[in-house]
């Protein structure tokens, strides 16, 4: 009797199991409701901040509609349905890559445009172009500002259409600055000092060691990088560095990697002088600060004199770490281009797009790859854009956006669109993945005061070279 | 000189267990007393609220916690399941069957213990995705069943072992045959190691993280302890209610399951009484 | 006497007619197939491929082309700077934690409870008992709690009045915190392990050791721990091989940092390559390869270890044969 009842338990478990085993199986294609129409599942996948960047999937479910409404009009009996799913671990890409593999990836997945060329190379994305041109000119995809089309071509083609973009300021603390005697116009002037050229990064680690020594700022709250801990290092914020004093990541013509040794030798000595020749960037803040302490501090705005961060973190810390506040960011906190290196050179900042991919059929086992173009070209309009760009502080992508009035009434937008003129971007090499981990770990070495400057010069160097056979040493 | 060391001595190192064993209740009391104040400083409440509880309600990543907390049991039965399955006839076998190569078989099953999941997990991917099992609960029930076999194994073959021959052979001369000795006598006797063997996969399935985290992807298939690992690093929950209440939910049935079963697990880790003096 | 009913019984039985049931030969092997066909298909098959996949180039970047690179990637391991530091940082975290929380000290907790005082035992042994039950998410969370910086720590809220303290104790001291944390969570296990051990030294032995007039010392010293060997070694071995192959809670509580490589152990390093995105370039063949190298090992250090506990002993054939 016993024995039954067990034989009973596990079938029912087996049977729950399989119901709900609902990522292992693709959606099914088509589910024939009585009638005619037919609906196709789309599913999607994007990461981001749950407070501030669901439009990432809510763009497209609500371009399903309009989707629907255009298929209407032409009279096919297909219909679509939004699945997506905003994942929040920060484990995207690689859960991304690993269903890929496995036959089982979304339709579209949102990420960022360095993902490209890995993905292009492994077959896991479609490219684009026969749809852009099919599509173009009856969406709104023609509006695209032009060289956001850049970063998403990799070997001759187009691979993925920019979803949103930002740029990386120079964040500074104006309660701080005042403390220290500066007026309330050479703080005013200060962004526009820094875009001329006439303050350099070596001008803001002297302010910094000043507000130090007089007491102003705590030791190591002068000038604080980008929070790395353990393994969630990402090299873009840093390298904006490396370009400030003249280096540059790649070769966009023949798609090579490169390093410029002398660049790559201030970068490091840079570094080095604010954590141990000024003192002026704790320790810890390259190695032992997790994300929501580094947030907490500084979105205070009169704990660190200077960082640098994101333009979506502004929303960030309005919305999650100061309650809605957002006036009280205005008054504590400034922003401003990257500083140049050295006078003569210019200023710059890091821009770094996410962009909409169509998987291919081996990735995702199903075959909708020109419905969900379709998809993404009806969610590239200038309101669901504006809409998303005003709560994640993101830029537009889209020139019409920039007469939207979404858009511009949006004080912290229209204050630093100008950056993006300034802005740079990452390779789009399939090897510079390896290439970020690889020179990271010798910053990470550095900045622990296990390398000096010379050693982290030919360390890098040495470690690219074999890292990226094709890497390009000038 | 006798069976105890002078009274000074144990009361010296029955005070120093004491103090190590403080940490301990420092470690633990956090939970509850943070699952209910608004905010906690070290141990000290402040403001008492129910809002955490309220706010676990709410989806997270489109996924709620009764969905995980569901998928969790699922996963922890079925598991379950797969490993008494497999170990109770093969423990049986071993221990009373003679068994061509029966040598071998312990051997290996006591080797296979050097090959920890952990470390395969590259080789774990590929098998899953061979076998469709990839994003699957059952995968991940499959994979953590077949690392724990050897355990499972031989703690069982202790509680066959000591179940006296007699008994069995009574239900022999009685014209049964092996496997109906088994069901009807063995079984019976061995059900203290039964109980064990699944009260502890039932703990283990229930507290594993890392392969659901690496291959249950799908937030529809999270199970709680990824669940809760997502509450951690969200940014809408700066402070650590929210994360306190769920892991108390999370962490009671193991604690339950201990304070009932405290016996069984106790026995599953003196090997079935295998350890003796030798 | 025993033993000749025994033989009277099996005697018997031999000559009883048997029902035609399944074949008493097959009935042996057919009831270890399901735990063999679990344990090949997924547990071996894993280990092939792991090994397999160690002598590709399997990486994001060669993702639409894997290619067989034969001993490279070990080659390219034995070569990197960073090794020495993450075989110490092994060495470090498996020696000292199977000496001190999984052989020490479970064996001076097993004494006091078990031997010296029995209600201390049965008070204290539900806590020492927790972490082990505790999901291993829960418990990072909690030590990180333990450990935070204050105001919020309450390591640094009990320790305020003494004027010590107050920066997160997890990131300043990382290898003491998850030293300890991974320890008592081992604990238990070897304390339950030598409590029925001790408990199992037959009282006369106690006794003869006194009337001979040995102090409670020397009679621990040279009959009870002897004794205790089987156990003692069973939990070095177990233990060891566990702690080899373990990082979740190094995973959880410092990610391998703070810094560079400061808390990184063999095993995370592997998943840690294999399995990063941004920072590992999910390079499968070459995280295959570090996690190949530590199965090995151990493999090794389990047969040696065979050996050395004469294994022969507990594979003694049962007492029935003929049936």
């Amino acid at each position: 009797m016993r024995s039954i009842a067990i034989v009973l338990l596990g079938l029912a478990v087996a049977v729950l199991l399989v119901a709900c085993r609902g990522g292992g199986e693709p959606a099914p294609q088509m589910q024939s409701a009585p009638g005619q129409v037919q609906i196709v599942t789309i599913t999607a996948w994007a990461g981001g901040n749950p407070q501030t960047e669901r439009g990432r999937i809510g763009m497209l479910e609500k371009a399903a509609e309009r989707l629907n409404a255009q298929l209407e009009r032409e009279g096919s009996n297909v219909r679509v349905r939004v699945e997506g799913i905003l994942d929040t671990s920060g484990d995207m890409a690689r859960k991304f890559v690993l269903a890929a593999q496995a036959g089982q990836a979304p339709d579209i997945v949102n990420s960022s445009h360095a993902d490209i060329a890995a993905w292009a190379q492994a077959g896991f994305i479609v490219p684009l172009d026969q749809y852009i041109a099919k599509y173009r000119d009856s969406t709104d995809l023609k509006d695209i500002i032009p060289n956001l089309w850049e970063p998403m071509r990799f070997r001759g083609a187009t691979w993925a259409v920019p979803q949103d973009t930002e740029a990386r300021p120079l964040y500074f603390s104006k309660p701080l600055l005042r403390r220290l005697g500066w007026s309330e116009s050479d703080i005013g002037a200060l962004p526009d000092r820094i875009r001329n050229g006439q303050f350099t990064l070596y001008d803001m680690l002297r302010v910094a060691k000043e507000a130090q020594d007089r007491g102003v700022v705590r030791p190591g709250y002068g000038y604080w990088t980008r929070p790395v801990f353990g393994d969630n290092y990402w090299g873009g914020d840093f390298y904006q560095f490396y370009v400030a004093f003249g280096g540059s990541l790649w070769d966009p013509q023949s798609g090579r990697l490169t390093v410029d040794r002398e660049a790559l030798r201030k970068f490091f000595q840079f570094h080095h002088d604010a954590i141990f020749g000024y003192g002026v960037t704790a320790r810890t803040v390259i190695g032992g600060t997790e994300w929501k302490q580094w947030h907490e501090t500084v979105s205070r705005g009169d704990q660190v004199l200077f960082w640098n961060g994101g333009v979506w973190q502004w929303a960030e810390w309005a919305q999650g770490y100061l309650g809605g506040d957002e006036g009280r960011l205005w008054d504590n906190v400034g922003f401003a281009l990257i500083p140049a290196g050295e006078p003569g050179r210019r200023p710059t900042t890091l821009s770094h797009p996410l962009a909409y991919m169509v998987t291919s059929e081996k990735a995702s086992g199903r075959r909708n790859q020109e419905l969900a173009f379709r998809l993404i070209a009806l969610a590239t309009s200038p309101d669901l854009n504006s809409e998303y760009a005003v709560q994640s502080k993101h830029l537009a992508i889209l020139r019409t956006q920039l007469n939207d009035p979404t858009y511009t009434r949006d004080r912290f937008l229209a204050a630093t669109s100008y950056m993006v003129e300034h802005a740079f971007f990452l390779p789009n090499n399939p090897d510079y993945g390896r290439f970020d981990a690889t020179l990271g770990r010798v910053l990470l070495a550095l900045a622990a005061g296990q390398l000096n400057v010379d050693q982290a010069v030919e360390r890098a160097i040495a470690d690219l070279q074999s890292a990226v056979p094709e890497l390009v040493v000038r | 000189m006798g069976l105890r060391p002078s009274r000074g001595v144990r009361l010296v190192a029955s005070g120093a267990l004491l103090l190590i064993t403080a940490p301990l209740l420092a470690l633990y009391a956090w939970l509850p007393i943070a699952a209910f104040a608004e905010r906690t400083v070290g141990l000290r409440p402040e403001g008492f609220t129910l809002e955490h509880w309220r706010r676990l309600l709410e989806p997270l990543g489109g996924e709620t916690l009764l969905g995980a907390l569901a998928r969790s049991l699922v996963l922890s039965s079925l598991y379950c399941l797969l490993l008494l399955a497999a170990v109770v006839p093969a423990a049986y076998a071993l221990s009373r069957l003679s068994l061509p190569g029966r040598r071998a078989l312990l051997v290996l099953f006591l080797l296979l213990h050097a090959f920890p999941t952990l470390s395969l997990l590259v080789g774990v991917y590929q098998v899953l995705r061979w076998f469709g099992l990839y994003d699957s609960l059952l995968g991940v029930a499959l994979i953590k069943a077949a690392s724990e076999v050897s355990l499972g194994v031989w703690v069982l073959k202790g509680f066959f072992d000591r179940i006296p021959w007699e008994m069995e052979a009574a239900a022999l001369v009685d014209g049964g045959s092996r496997w109906l000795a088994f069901r009807r006598i063995c079984l019976p006797l061995a059900r203290p190691g039964l109980l064990a063997v699944g009260a502890f996969g039932f703990l283990s399935g229930w507290n594993e993280f890392l392969l659901p985290y690496l291959f249950l992807p799908s937030s529809s298939q999270w199970t709680l302890p990824v669940y809760v690992r997502a509450l951690i690093a969200d940014f809408r929950f700066v402070d650590y209610g929210v994360v306190a209440a769920a892991s108390l939910i999370y962490t009671a049935p193991p604690l339950a399951l201990f304070a009932l079963g405290q016996r069984y697990l106790l026995r599953v880790y003196s090997l079935g009484g295998r350890v003796q003096a030798q | 006497m025993i033993e000749g009913m025994i033989e009277a019984w099996t005697r018997l039985v031999a000559a009883a007619p048997r029902p035609a049931a399944l074949g008493r030969r097959w009935l042996g092997p057919l009831m270890c197939i399901p735990a063999l066909a679990l344990v090949t298909a997924f547990l071996v098959a894993p280990a092939a491929l792991t090994l397999h996949i160690s002598m590709t180039d399997m990486s994001l970047s060669t993702l639409g082309s894997v290619q067989w690179v034969g001993l490279e990637n070990y080659r390219r391991l034995l070569s990197r700077p960073e090794l020495p530091k993450i075989a110490l940082n092994t060495l470090l975290f498996v020696g000292v934690n199977l000496v001190i929380f999984n052989l020490f000290l479970p064996l001076a907790v097993a004494t006091l409870t078990a031997a010296w005082e029995e209600r201390l035992g049965r008070l204290v042994r539900p806590l020492w008992l927790l972490p082990r039950v505790t999901p291993s998410v829960v418990y990072a969370l909690l030590w990180v709690w333990l450990t935070a910086p204050a105001p919020y720590g309450t390591l640094n809220q009990l320790l305020a009045p003494l004027g010590v303290g107050g920066g997160s104790w997890l990131l300043s001291y990382p290898w003491p915190v998850v030293i300890v944390a991974d320890g008592l969570v081992g604990t238990s296990f070897a304390t339950i392990l030598f409590s029925a051990a001790i408990r199992a030294v037959p009282r006369e032995l106690w006794l003869a050791a006194a009337a001979d007039g040995a102090s409670y010392w020397q009679t621990f010293r040279y009959v009870v721990l002897p004794l205790l060997r089987w156990p003692i070694m069973f939990v070095a071995t177990y233990q060891g091989l566990s702690l080899l192959a373990s990082f979740e809670f190094v995973l959880l509580l410092t990610n391998g940092g703070p810094g560079l490589w400061q808390t990184e152990v063999w095993s995370l390093y592997a998943y840690h390559q294999a399995f990063s995105y941004y920072t590992g370039g999910l390079q499968m063949g070459y995280g295959a390869a570090i996690a190949s190298l530590l199965v090995g090992f151990g493999a090794v250090a389990s047969l040696v270890a065979l050996r050395l506990f004469r294994f022969a002993e507990l594979t003694a054939e049962p007492r029935l044969r003929a049936v």
